[in-house]
């Protein structure tokens, strides 16, 4: 019985060093950096600044990673976490969304946040950068109507 | 060894245990407090069919006479007149993102209500209105 525990234990220790061989591809190629949110509309620069302490992680092309991103399986978790974030939203990317779509995320910014669905909570767990406090969600969400304001008048 | 197969069994029904709680305490659905008279709850600001596919689908905790604040923070189509054009085009969007993908509603919403769940007709419809309506208001 004490040999089954070591034999489970040694496989354990083996299957881990094993997962470390396969790290995921980094979040960092910001290859067209004016396409960036930040370039396209008027945002206050403390709401600039809180959106990218408690955003850019995830819904941008470049992820400031912590420490314990090299070791599998958190690797994984969290490129997959990034992959979807991105395919929600994309500040990098803002240049290529249209207006209809631009309007919508906007909208959705504000009411995720304000619904306290956004920043995933096991993200703000980890990175205090990220808490969003009730000052703050007003910011962000008088410049979302702003914003969007601003893309209605635009006509293509 | 004995106590072994404690800890393990022991393990096993603390977990079952948890599953158990969690399975009792996960939120409800939202049952509708009356759908007696939709009528009066149509905003005018929907083209008859659509008003009729958001009365039947999407009301019961999209309007007023929803208990699940949540939802009408998400959208309340009772006071859709109150929005500024520019959040009727977001919401409008995410909307038609929803319904088209079936995110919209709730798996479990049409589970237990499967006679109010929008078919391609009704898709449609909303699709079509959401196109039209904030290109409309877009080029205003």
């Amino acid at each position: 019985m004490k040999k089954a525990w070591i034999i489970i234990i040694a496989a354990v220790i083996f299957i881990f060093i094993v997962i470390q061989f396969f790290p995921p591809a980094k979040n960092d190629n910001l290859i067209n950096p004016q396409n960036d949110i930040v370039f396209k509309l008027e945002i206050p620069t403390a709401v600039k600044k809180k959106i990218v302490n408690a955003c850019y992680d995830c819904h941008s092309n470049k992820t400031v990673y912590p420490f314990y991103n090299n070791i599998a399986p958190v690797s994984w978790l969290m490129a997959k976490h990034i992959r979807v974030g991105k395919e929600h939203l994309n500040f990098s990317e803002w240049a290529n969304y249209d207006r209809k779509e631009q309007i919508k995320l906007l909208t959705k910014i504000c009411d995720e946040i304000t619904a306290g669905e956004m920043p995933v909570k096991g993200y703000v767990f980890m990175h205090s950068k990220a808490i969003i406090n009730e000052k703050e969600l007003e910011e962000i969400c008088q410049w979302t109507e702003q914003a969007s304001e601003q893309v209605m008048g635009k006509k293509e | 060894m004995k106590t072994m197969k404690k800890l393990i069994f022991s393990g096993i029904v603390l977990f079952a245990a948890v599953l158990a709680i969690i399975a009792f305490t996960y939120p409800a659905g939202n049952p509708s407090t009356d759908r007696v008279n939709p009528q009066e709850k149509v905003a005018p600001a929907f083209p008859e069919n659509v008003a009729k596919v958001l009365e039947t689908s999407c009301f019961d905790c999209h309007s007023d006479a929803s208990s699940n604040a949540k939802a009408r923070m998400k959208v309340n189509f009772s006071k859709w007149n109150d929005m500024s054009d520019a959040k009727k085009v977001g919401k409008m969007q995410d909307i038609k993102d929803m319904v088209t993908k079936g995110d919209m509603p709730p798996k479990k919403y049409v589970n237990n209500y499967p006679d109010r769940a929008p078919g391609q007709e009704q898709k449609d419809i909303i699709s079509k209105w959401v196109t039209e309506e904030s290109a409309k208001l877009m080029n205003n």
